[in-house]
């Protein structure tokens, strides 16, 4: 069995989850997509047969697919998250579509599991997006304050631009 | 030639248990001289006292109340090394990590600091410590800058002499973002050595979880007002203002928002330690806005 690990959070919380997440799936193939600076420090964990590097230096990003990934396949994408909610990993999930796999899990924080299937990701970016919506109205309400706030301050402290 | 001496510099509040731990194995260092600094933030649990019967080599300093990372500069200030490690009170270098580090350090005089490789280990596993790496590369070497782990960090000391390496009115969270710009804005760099491991205890009283969403948020609008070119601080406000709302509406929590008008209410003292860094800096520099918003809990 094919696993691919996207390393969505930070080491620390690899390095506490890395033998809870290889008893789950005794005798699989872990491989493990991180950006480049992490490239050095995934390779340590055992039973980890390959790293690929996510050639972007932004986040994982369904618009930006890894290329270091073109023709390859996998059983399972498991993507954890860094709260028990997996609020604010979304983009991550959505990112997993452009993998090649048959199944698509999380895993959050407290060791729960979720299996996630292709409508349930879209769904779920559908919300997201009218958040969106909602989060940029609210925003540019806020920038007009702050803008003025902003002006004031450099006015008043004598700051450098 | 004598070797470097180095000043090893931890910050601890009311975590005795763990101090007592550090220590101990501060003294199983391969590595001499080294001088050890511990800044007290006020502990209540006996912290200082212990330090002061059970390890008097360490000079111990204790603060008259809580200042969080400020506490660091004054370690930092009472230094006499040529390098320091930044420790947290409950992280531990590997007994050869201070020597690689000075390896290091005297292998490229351009290095400003040495990120360790911050491992977490349970109570367990400590006894079972898993042996160290010797592949090293830089973070420029994949065409971006990074910042560094504060639980486990050499840093260049003429770079810390100041008293100021860390934001004091950030109390926790993000001070190493913001140390980051000015170390590569100094001309110096930041490398990551696996080779150098630090050991993070999985401690019972980990305290992140509920202050991390607001320190995290507010500071990181320090950070892009006090480092940031002016337009650029402009714009990457507006997207921080709507990551902020969004995360609220998505989480259903106004710690955001309170973290978001916090920041605003202290722009006054912040511009006015604005320091902003060649906009260079900031495009190569890896900021991982999003991470900030995935903290509560």
């Amino acid at each position: 069995m094919k696993i691919l690990l996207i390393r969505s959070v930070s080491f620390q919380q690899v390095d506490r989850q890395w033998e809870e997440w290889r008893k789950r799936f005794p005798g699989a193939e872990w491989y493990i997509l991180t950006h480049a600076h992490g490239e050095a420090a995934a390779g340590r964990y055992e039973g980890l047969r390959r790293v690929f590097v996510y050639p972007w230096k932004s986040p994982f990003c369904w618009y930006r697919p890894a290329s270091c990934l073109k023709g390859e396949s996998f059983d399972c994408v498991v993507v954890p998250f860094s709260n028990a909610s997996g609020a604010g990993f979304g983009n991550v999930m959505l990112f997993t579509l452009t993998v090649r796999a048959r199944r698509r899990l999380s895993c959050n924080l407290s060791g729960q599991w979720r299996e996630w299937t292709c409508f349930g990701i879209f769904a779920s970016a559908l919300v997201r997006g009218m958040t969106a919506v909602a989060a940029g109205c609210l925003a540019a309400l806020a920038a007009v304050p702050f803008a003025l706030w902003w002006v004031w301050c450099f006015l008043r402290g004598g700051t450098r631009g | 030639m004598s070797a470097p001496l180095v000043s090893v510099v931890l910050v601890a509040w009311n975590r005795r248990d763990d101090v007592r731990i550090v220590l101990g194995k501060l003294r199983r260092q391969t590595y001499r001289p080294i001088e050890v600094v511990v800044v007290d933030n006020a502990s209540e649990d006996g912290t200082a006292e212990l330090v002061a019967a059970d390890f008097p080599e360490v000079r111990l300093i204790r603060m008259p109340r809580n200042v969080g990372i400020a506490a660091y500069n004054t370690g930092l200030a009472a230094a006499s090394g040529v390098y320091a490690v930044l420790l947290d009170d409950d992280s531990y270098p590997a007994p050869d990590a201070i020597s690689r580090m000075v390896r290091r350090f005297e292998s490229d005089p351009s290095i400003g600091v040495v990120a360790f490789d911050v491992r977490h280990v349970s109570a367990e596993d400590e006894e079972s410590e898993r042996s160290t790496s010797n592949v090293v590369r830089g973070f420029a070497a994949s065409g971006y800058t990074m910042s560094f782990n504060g639980a486990g960090a050499g840093v260049r000391m003429e770079l810390a002499r100041g008293g100021d390496f860390y934001p004091a009115e950030f109390f926790l969270y993000n001070n190493e973002l913001d140390a980051a710009f000015r170390v590569w804005d100094a001309g110096y760099s930041i490398v990551y050595d696996p080779a150098c491991v630090v050991y993070h205890r999985h401690s019972p009283l980990h305290r992140d979880s509920r202050r991390a969403p607001y320190y995290y948020v507010r500071n990181i609008f320090w950070v892009v007002w006090r480092n940031y070119p002016c337009r650029l601080a402009a714009r990457t406000t507006l997207s921080l203002f709507y990551r902020c709302f969004y995360a609220a509406l998505e989480q259903r929590t106004a710690v955001y928002v309170r973290a978001m008008l916090d920041a605003v209410r202290g722009m006054p003292a912040v511009l006015r330690a604005r320091r902003p860094v060649a906009l260079d800096t900031v495009s190569r520099m890896r900021v991982a806005y999003e991470t900030f918003f995935t903290f509560y809990r």
